[in-house]
């Protein structure tokens, strides 16, 4: 309460005195949230008692910028958290504090920070305020950048773990160079149209064991490089991580070591695109508390090599990766018809295909009693194991006339949810296949008004059967917006379970300001990460977000 | 080989020897990337421990001395029959009671949606009292499979725990903890009647400031019923070991003392309860362990009582200080 009240005194003084100051502050500015819903309880689809029946999660950010120093801090609360999310978030507090002076050579910052090493493979503390995840390390980080093309980064600290921080202590450091940048302006090299970046990266760990069975190490290792080539349209990109014996509750206490590699290569040119990407990760979860699970203390992240959808439908089995094991693979493809052309018409047509495919990798479990190393399991061949996941889809954007648009999806998709829901060896379920169809199609009746319509539907015989989902959203001015929406599992195969879930939301959005309410019902839902599960319980009722920045 | 094909290999390599030249002597050149490169090889070789032997040897436990009084240590485990993940913590609980004998007062708490029955999993294991422990210490909420361990940790954030790491919590306690306080039960049980009468002496061995309660519960020890796993399916006759059944207290107990208490403080608590005509619980052909009540299943049960820190406020408030078991019907 007492640091609370202190920087709440720094901040009145620092705005009172914002108009006298202002000709050598240079800015203050930050936002705020905050997000709230009343919860009935509906035993048809499940939505529990909510005993406070109102749950809410706030944040506000402040940063203040003068010259090359900067700082700011981030207060937030849950009275409680909002139901789905990790109850571990209690209370109230500023977790996030920082001060940061850079100037050409040297960037340090004392307090929180993000940053990221290449993919995130081997580091990336962010935070992603709509799911509560934030690993935000707590320490000092300092950013040297000797010359024009090299830059060096070290840093030390300890990773947010909701109101405390991770016991682990991580040791980072990563050299990013630019090859041709560190050329003489004037020299061949600096001006080729082929640029070439080489990166390498290290973070350590250490946090000390109390295990009563196991010689955990309590220093653990992560390391790799990375190279990046681009020429015109073209690039290519690719890192390799390695990692040494790290025995985890998310790997089951193996101490195999773990490896990962990632190639992304595209290719752009006036109206065509092109990209392929692979991965390959084999034991390669790393957290700064090898006894934490689910979202806490991840020290690297590790890309779902699938398409960012945002239709619900095409959305409803998502895939995240799998860090014991998975080979994964996307490929995308663009291209943009002309105005004028056949299929493009008077106002062009864009189409995407986009394909990723997900599998296990090819592993063997080694018995108890050879397990000697508990190692758990060994690579028998660099080639797929179990089939996880697929989505194949296309996509079509067409402007049909100055006030009509459209965008057309059909996503074929595959999804075993032993493996991604449950993490089971078991195959109690059915792998899933759903074919979706999505079309969307927005009027706009004037310059500032619009009506969107959008329908669709997945067929599906397992899991919980075929959905339909319709959608009406209407701007009767820019500003203010009017939606209703209706999901309906009509294909569930129990007849008394095919509910329509009913979703209206109002949204009022005023310069930095937004409102926005809605009221319905939420489906249930199974949350698993690394041999952990939550239920997000199923809930009805009344949210309203408030959120302004300045 | 074809002479176009030649040609292109050629300048390739040209270029490439050209390039590897360029960054080798431009490494050469300079120290930043020099020293940059050196930082990077001396912190993967000095930040790494690299593990030959992962197992420690076997901790031998030596037996309690019957003349002292030890501080026991309540080990909760918050599961629920289609939580594919639970049965490995229900494994640990076993192995910590083989470890450490009557020094563990074991609990399952079955409890939130994993544990609501549903089809091939219908055995209610559920309880009012463990519904209540579960929703206030969220347990579930955080997710399955967690557990306490004497209930230690801050109260006002979590004193949620992995399985893994109760065994080094449970050893901390049992290797450094006094006992404040000891715990006595007398039971009598008529099989007839089903009427259980429980005597609850509690003895402060020293001054001790704040409020203490005790509560009582019983407990149902390898009852056969369904459980989802994540290795092996749906184990049928799966042994649900140690399952918080009912409370004989109220959910958080009786008041021992609300201000304090002095050395050799005696406290007497009496209950008496009834077990109900369907209890243990009405047996079906699909739970096969559940049967209808009989001795065996007198046998299994038992009453678990513990004494916890009631001081609002405290920073060590809810947490267990004392613990102990009695079977009801030896």
């Amino acid at each position: 309460m007492k640091k609370l009240l202190f920087c709440l005194g720094v901040l009145l003084y620092s705005t009172s005195s914002y108009s006298q100051l202002k000709d050598i502050v240079e800015s203050i500015h930050g936002n705020f949230q905050i997000d709230a819903q009343y919860y009935n309880k509906d035993t048809s689809i499940g939505a529990p008692i909510v005993p406070q029946k109102v749950l809410s999660n706030g944040f506000g950010n402040i940063n203040y910028i003068r010259g090359g120093f900067s700082a700011g801090i981030r207060y937030e609360s849950y009275n409680p958290v909002m139901q789905g999310f990790d109850p571990r978030y209690q209370g109230s507090g500023i977790p996030y504090r920082y001060a940061r002076y850079k100037n050409a050579k040297l960037d340090i910052t004392a307090g929180n920070f993000y940053d990221q090493f290449g993919s995130g493979m081997i580091l990336r503390v962010y935070e992603e305020r709509g799911l509560l995840y934030d690993n935000t390390m707590d320490g000092f980080r300092a950013i040297y950048t000797p010359l024009r093309g090299l830059t060096i980064k070290a840093m030390i600290g300890h990773q947010r773990t909701f109101f405390t921080t991770s016991p682990g202590v991580v040791r980072a450091g990563d050299i990013d160079l630019s090859f041709n940048e560190l050329f003489d302006t004037s020299s061949k090299i600096a001006s080729m149209k082929t640029r070439i970046t080489l990166g390498g990266s290290f973070v350590s760990k250490y946090q000390a064991s109390q295990s009563t069975t196991l010689n955990e190490p309590e220093n653990v290792g992560c390391g790799g490089g990375r190279v990046t080539i681009t020429r015109g349209g073209f690039s290519i990109f690719s890192e390799y991580a390695y990692k040494i014996n790290d025995p985890s509750y998310v790997n089951k206490y193996s101490y195999k070591d773990g490896q990962g590699a990632y190639i992304t290569t595209s290719y752009a040119t006036n109206g065509f695109s092109v990209m392929l990407a692979g991965k390959y990760v084999d034991n390669m979860g790393f957290r700064s508390d090898r006894d934490q699970t689910l979202n806490a203390a991840m020290i690297n992240y590790m890309p779902a090599l699938t398409k960012y959808h945002t239709y619900l439908m095409a959305t409803f089995y998502p895939y995240a990766t799998q860090p014991n094991g998975e080979m994964a693979a996307q490929g995308e493809i663009q291209y943009k018809f002309k105005k004028g052309s056949p299929l493009g018409g008077k106002y062009g047509m864009e189409v995407a295909g986009n394909g990723s495919l997900a599998y296990g990798i090819d592993s063997v479990n080694i018995a108890p009693q050879n397990d000697t190393r508990q190692y758990h399991y060994v690579v028998k061949s660099f080639s797929p194991g179990q089939k996880y996941f697929h989505d194949f889809n296309i996509e079509v954007f067409k402007k049909f006339s100055k006030k009509v648009k459209g965008t057309f999806l059909y996503s074929n998709q595959f999804y075993n949810k032993n493996i991604i829901v449950e993490n089971s060896a078991v195959n109690e379920y059915a792998n899933i296949k759903t074919n979706i169809f999505v079309a969307d199609v927005t009027l706009k009746y004037k310059p500032t008004s619009s009506i969107r319509f959008e329908g669709e539907t997945m067929f599906t015989k397992q899991d919980k059967g075929s959905w339909a989902v319709g959608m009406v959203e209407w701007w009767p001015v820019s500003n203010f917006y009017l939606a209703v929406l209706d999901q309906y599992n009509y294909g569930n195969a129990d007849p008394t379970k095919r509910f329509h879930y009913y979703l209206v939301n109002i949204g009022f959005i005023r310069d930095a300001m937004r409102i926005t309410m809605s009221y319905g019902k939420q489906r249930q839902g199974i949350f698993c990460v690394g041999g952990v599960c939550r239920t997000v319980p199923a809930s009805d009722g009344i949210s309203l977000t408030v959120s302004t920045s300045f | 080989m074809p002479y176009s094909t030649r040609i292109r290999w050629y300048i390739t390599n040209r270029i490439n020897q050209f390039l590897i030249k360029k960054i080798r002597n431009f490494i050469q050149m300079n120290q930043h990337i020099k020293i940059s490169f050196l930082f990077l090889m001396i912190a993967f070789f000095t930040g790494c421990d690299y593990v030959i032997t992962p197992l420690k040897p076997t901790t031998v436990v030596t037996s309690p001395d019957s003349n002292k009084v030890y501080k026991n240590v309540l080990v909760e485990d918050y599961t629920g029959s289609t939580c594919v993940n639970c049965p490995p913590a229900g494994a640990e609980l076993d192995s910590l009671v083989a470890t450490y004998g009557s020094r563990i007062i074991p609990l399952s708490v079955n409890a939130g949606n994993f544990a609501t029955p549903v089809p091939t999993y219908s055995l209610n294991l559920q309880s009012a009292v463990g519904d209540a422990y579960d929703a206030f210490f969220q347990m579930s909420a955080t997710g399955n499979p967690c557990g306490m361990v004497n209930r230690k940790g801050n109260p006002f954030s979590s004193k949620y725990l992995l399985y893994t790491l109760w065994a080094g919590v449970a050893q901390d306690i049992i290797q450094n903890d006094t006992a404040f306080i000891k715990l006595t039960l007398t039971t009598t049980f008529d099989t007839t009647t089903k009427a259980l009468n429980i005597t609850a002496t509690s003895t402060f061995l020293k001054s001790l400031s704040g409020a203490y309660n005790l509560v009582v519960l019983l407990t149902q020890d390898s009852i056969i019923g369904p459980q989802k796993s994540g290795t092996a399916g749906e184990i049928a006759n799966y042994q649900h070991r140690f399952v918080l059944r009912d409370a004989i207290t109220g959910t958080w107990g009786d008041a021992l003392v609300t201000a304090g208490s002095n050395t050799n403080q005696v406290i007497t608590k009496t209950y008496n309860y009834t077990l109900s005509s369907s209890y243990p619980a009405a047996g079906t052909t699909t739970n096969p362990g559940n049967k209808p009540a009989s001795l065996t299943n007198f046998k299994r049960c038992a009453i678990v009582a513990y004494i916890y820190n009631a001081t609002s406020g405290s920073t060590g408030q809810y947490e267990v200080m004392q613990a102990q078991q009695k079977k009801i019907y030896p």
